[in-house]
């Protein structure tokens, strides 16, 4: 199960400090963050890297700089868990 | 059709036929292509017995293996093809329907649907082959490939070019970026615009290497793909090669990196040259293809401050057309540039006899053996209290300030007291927030007065046309309101 607490804070940071315009509201922890679903373009998606490392006290390596991470933010919130429990 | 020859020599050359075309979940070897599209023959008179050979098919490519080896099947069937840009977002909206010419009959969207083996099957499955309802009736040609210009002033044009020239001027840049059957190229730009068709996908195929084509590109889908396919050339634009540098922490090696679409900033070619590599830029146009580009092994400094030279076939002809203004215009020729221009009905608007000079209504500098410098449009120039001003000066004086990433400057039809008004777009240093009036009072410091923006605004990033270009007519509109 996903971090309830980490899926929350992804989508504060989303509707909050990014620079686009979307709603805390419209965001579903299983939606996709590309073009399907959320939207996120690579500025907004370099942003949110940007921001998970600083929240969070993490480092992406280059290998994790890939999609995977990124499906849906379930999926997000577990790689974030896993990071800060290594 | 020369694809034809290309193709099957492709298939059976042994450097070559293991070698293909990626994407993210299929591939399709040289040497699968002679059956394939054989069998795609008979599909097709079964599926679409009504379907005349050869006939002009308007067709959205987009970047995957199905949709490029629905283009090369068109080809090689002496199909006429109209290269309709990805509709984006409007695409899923119930009854939608692209902008196609009246000159052309047919419609086709692909899907991408299914299972990973690539197969005369699944193509056709993808299929979805449409009369266009608003054909005018016009008369077909064969063999050709239709490109709407940007049409930054009024009216979008036709542009056509013949499927042939273009792989002649393929072959020739495949010379001049020194690609070989061995190399691995990326194209993450789109393939129904001719940068990353004419450019990247056909120059790649004249030499039979591994093509890897990315659909919707984003930094993380670029990386990743990056990492399964390794590639060692790339097409980008510069907005993606800053991006790059933002978003890849490690370094990397390119033999040959060609970024087009628009001016790069030297400071991020130098950058991307010292991390990864090979980058050299490109200059061209719809009509013209590819017009000049620097040799991948020439060195950074000339590389970085040139334009490059002229790509095989292309002459050059710099004409000073005002002495005192200093406006020298690039013009250019080629036996292998367009045919001429269409309107949307299909009537010729202009021959191009292939003789006669192409003004691009770019300002250019000579800088010796053949080395040019475009200094960007000739209506970059306007006049301020009687000065001369190139807007992308003011560009670069603007992008000196701190807090400023990227400046672009659209001179409006507003007239003030110092001349033509001028608005400076600002996108701004991540995590800054300032005024657009504090911009403008700093670059006071940096411009001389005549020269500083009436108004600025900030934007979050700046609009682009469908190929990737900035979308100045948007910024116009912006401006104006």
């Amino acid at each position: 199960m996903a971090d309830a607490a980490i899926v929350e804070q992804l989508i504060s940071m989303i509707a909050n400090d990014l620079d686009i315009n979307v709603k805390a509201t419209d965001l579903d922890p299983e939606m996709s963050l590309f073009e399907e679903g959320i939207g996120l373009d690579s500025i907004a998606i370099m942003e949110l890297i940007v921001l998970i490392e600083k929240a969070f006290d993490i480092k992406f390596s280059d290998s994790e700089l890939t999609f995977e991470p990124f499906e849906n933010l379930n999926v997000l919130a577990d790689f974030i868990a896993e990071k800060k429990a290594d | 059709m020369k694809i034809n020859t290309l193709l099957s020599a492709l298939s059976t050359d042994t450097s070559t036929q293991t070698h293909g075309i990626y994407d993210a979940s299929r591939h399709c070897s040289y040497a699968q292509i002679p059956a394939l599209f054989a069998q795609l023959d008979q599909g097709i008179a079964a599926q679409y017995p009504d379907l005349p050979t050869p006939t002009c098919i308007a067709f959205e490519a987009q970047n995957t293996v199905l949709s490029a080896l629905t283009l090369l099947y068109l080809f090689s069937k002496g199909h006429s093809v109209v290269l309709l840009p990805a509709a984006g977002a409007a695409q899923k909206e119930p009854g939608f329907k692209p902008s196609i010419p009246a000159f052309c009959p047919y419609w086709l969207t692909m899907g991408n649907e299914g299972e990973t083996e690539v197969s005369a099957e699944l193509l056709l499955q993808n299929f979805s082959l449409r009369p266009h309802e608003d054909y005018n009736g016009h008369q077909v040609s064969s063999g050709k490939v239709y490109v709407r210009t940007s049409g930054s002033m009024g009216a979008a044009k036709v542009v056509v070019h013949s499927q042939d020239n273009l792989l002649i001027n393929a072959e020739s840049y495949a010379t001049r970026y020194r690609l070989e059957s061995s190399d691995r190229l990326c194209i993450p730009v789109p393939i129904f615009h001719l940068y990353g068709f004419g450019a990247g996908f056909l120059s790649g195929l004249s030499v039979g290497l591994d093509i890897d084509l990315i659909h919707q590109t984003n930094i993380l889908k670029y990386l990743d793909r990056e990492r399964k396919f390794k590639p060692n050339a790339a097409f980008f634009t510069p907005s993606f090669c800053e991006m790059l540098l933002k978003g890849k922490r490690s370094e990397g090696q390119y033999k040959l990196v060609v970024t087009s679409g628009e001016p790069i900033k030297e400071s991020v070619f130098r950058e991307f040259d010292a991390r990864f590599g090979g980058i050299i830029s490109q200059y061209g146009s719809t009509e013209m293809g590819a017009i000049a580009a620097a040799d991948p092994l020439a060195d950074l400094e000339l590389r970085a401050t040139s334009t490059g030279k002229a790509m095989p076939h292309i002459s050059f002809d710099l004409k000073t057309e005002d002495e005192q203004a200093d406006l020298t215009i690039l013009y250019c020729r080629s036996p292998y540039s367009f045919e001429g221009y269409l309107d949307d009905s299909g009537k010729v608007i202009a021959s191009n006899d292939k003789v006669a000079w192409y003004r691009t209504g770019d300002l250019v500098k000579d800088l010796g053996k053949g080395y040019i410098s475009i200094l960007g449009r000739a209506d970059n120039r306007i006049n301020r209290r009687g000065f001369l001003v190139l807007l992308s000066d003011i560009e670069q004086k603007l992008e000196t300030l701190v807090d400023v990433d990227k400046a672009i400057v659209i001179s409006t039809d507003k007239q003030t007291a110092q001349g033509q008004a001028l608005v400076a777009f600002c996108r701004l240093n991540r995590g800054v927030k300032i005024e657009p009036a504090t911009i403008r009072s700093q670059s006071f410091d940096t411009l001389p007065k005549y020269a500083v923006p009436d108004a600025v605004q900030i934007v979050r990033d700046f609009p682009r046309l469908a190929n990737g270009k900035l979308d100045r007519q948007s910024l116009r509109k912006l401006a104006d309101g």
